[in-house]
């Protein structure tokens, strides 16, 4: 017997609903189809948000999920260009573990020097991996 | 007079086709407008979405293509423009159940070519300056020829800069930029964006505000993860940004099979339909139409 494919499931899960939707009395087989339809791509769009969320989470999820710290919590490059280089300092400032900025930075590619230990340096070069990377990008776009 | 709609960026693999005729679609069904794709790159992808393989095949024999175009038209030919095109293309049908009222001007693997051989052919006939800006004023015409006869042009730009593109780019009312979101990405986008305000860095673009601008980013291949939101957000701190945003869906990514069979716009665009409505219902509050 052929193996399911995705196009199959899909439309015996319409006719499930297409049914169950029938059964009612007063609808008629063209709305129950819509309905139907509508219920399959539903489920589709939840299916594939969960993936997604559930893939995002396997692979940028497990620093966050084991210490409680999100690095992606706000962007040091949008901060740094909206508010300025002392308003992403004082944000820094509120994360007190050299580990969390350190993921901070590494989560958002931001370069900054390994060997650094100390919570105030590490904030120092997140601003300058921060400044180096919007350098950069204005230098490619001229 | 025709609303110019470009969809453009200068990397390829963004989605600038499968948007243009997502857009192309749902002007042409839920507005009921008349809608031309000038298919100006030679990837021929829109063309391939809207006619199929053999539809493609037959436009080309019957020199029903871009290509065919801008060469006539250069060599002076009395041939009208609207004969060029092939209406009522695509696979679903309107809101009456008919075709939609939907044209295509295909495109040509011998673009690129033909616009090689127009410049070497514009430049001995005449002594301008600047022979790249005179031939692309004149493919500027080209396009604008179908003004008349339609609400909504949609320009599906090559990802290069050819004279076409180019043309595309200062024809259009407004230039939909989609971009993936990564870092090579937001290279890109920065530099359509240049191109599309004439300007010669980020500092000088930063001086037009960003509801002034002609263009508008589209990110697409969305998935929910966290590092692309951060990139998302990094691109929009240079330029306007739509609400919407296309997921990494399947309903988008089967889309674009064409059938041989018209169906309605919801069965073919499946677990994506809510995303192409989104998307057109701001495209079209920004153009006004």
């Amino acid at each position: 017997m052929a193996k399911p494919t995705k196009a199959s499931e899909d439309q015996r899960l319409k006719a499930f609903f297409r049914d169950a939707i029938q059964s009612e009395p007063g609808i008629e087989r063209e709305l129950a189809e819509r309905m139907a339809e509508r219920c399959v791509q539903s489920i589709d769009n939840v299916l594939t948000e969960s993936a997604q969320r559930a893939a995002a989470a396997q692979s940028e999820g497990p620093v966050a999920a084991k210490s409680g710290f999100d690095p992606f919590a706000f962007s040091a490059v949008a901060l740094l260009a909206r508010k300025g280089r002392d308003e992403l300092l004082s944000r820094l400032g509120e994360i007190a573990e050299p580990e969390h900025l350190r993921q901070l930075a590494n989560a958002q590619h931001i370069a900054i020097d390994p060997g650094l230990t100390r919570a105030d340096e590490l904030r120092l070069a997140i601003v300058r991996g921060a400044e180096r990377r919007m350098a950069s990008r204005r230098a490619a776009a001229s | 007079m025709a609303f110019f709609l470009a969809v453009a960026n200068r990397k390829g693999g963004v989605g600038k086709s499968t948007i243009a005729v997502m857009l192309a679609h749902a002007f042409s069904v839920w507005g009921g407008k008349r809608v031309l794709i000038l298919d100006l790159d030679s990837q021929c992808n829109s063309s391939m979405i809207l006619l199929g393989g053999e539809g493609w095949v037959a436009a080309r024999a019957a020199r029903k293509t871009v290509a065919d175009y801008f060469a006539d038209l250069f060599e002076g030919s009395s041939r009208a423009p609207r004969d060029y095109l092939i209406e009522g293309v695509g696979d679903v049908t309107g809101q009456d159940g008919k075709a939609p009222p939907l044209s295509l001007l295909p495109g040509s693997l011998l673009l690129d070519d033909v616009q090689g051989d127009l410049f070497l052919a514009y430049a001995s006939k005449r002594a301008e300056p600047d022979m790249g800006k005179g031939l692309r004023g004149w493919f500027e015409t080209l396009l604008r020829r179908f003004d008349t006869e339609f609400d909504i042009v949609i320009l599906d730009c090559a990802p290069g800069l050819s004279f076409a593109a180019l043309a595309a780019l200062y024809t259009a009312n407004m230039v939909v930029v989609p971009f993936r979101p990564d870092y090579v990405s937001l290279h890109a986008v920065d530099r359509v964006a240049l191109i599309i305000e004439q300007r010669a860095n980020l500092d000088e673009l930063a001086e037009i505000p960003l509801e002034s601008r002609r263009y508008v980013c589209l990110a697409n291949y969305v998935r929910a993860n966290p590092r692309e939101r951060l990139l998302i957000e990094e691109t929009s701190l240079a330029h306007p940004m739509l609400a919407t945003e296309l997921p990494q869906r399947d309903g988008i990514a089967n889309a674009f099979d064409w059938f041989p069979q018209r169906r309605p716009i919801e069965e073919k665009y499946g677990s994506a339909i809510e995303d192409v409505r989104n998307l057109y219902e701001e495209i079209s509050r920004i153009a006004g139409r």
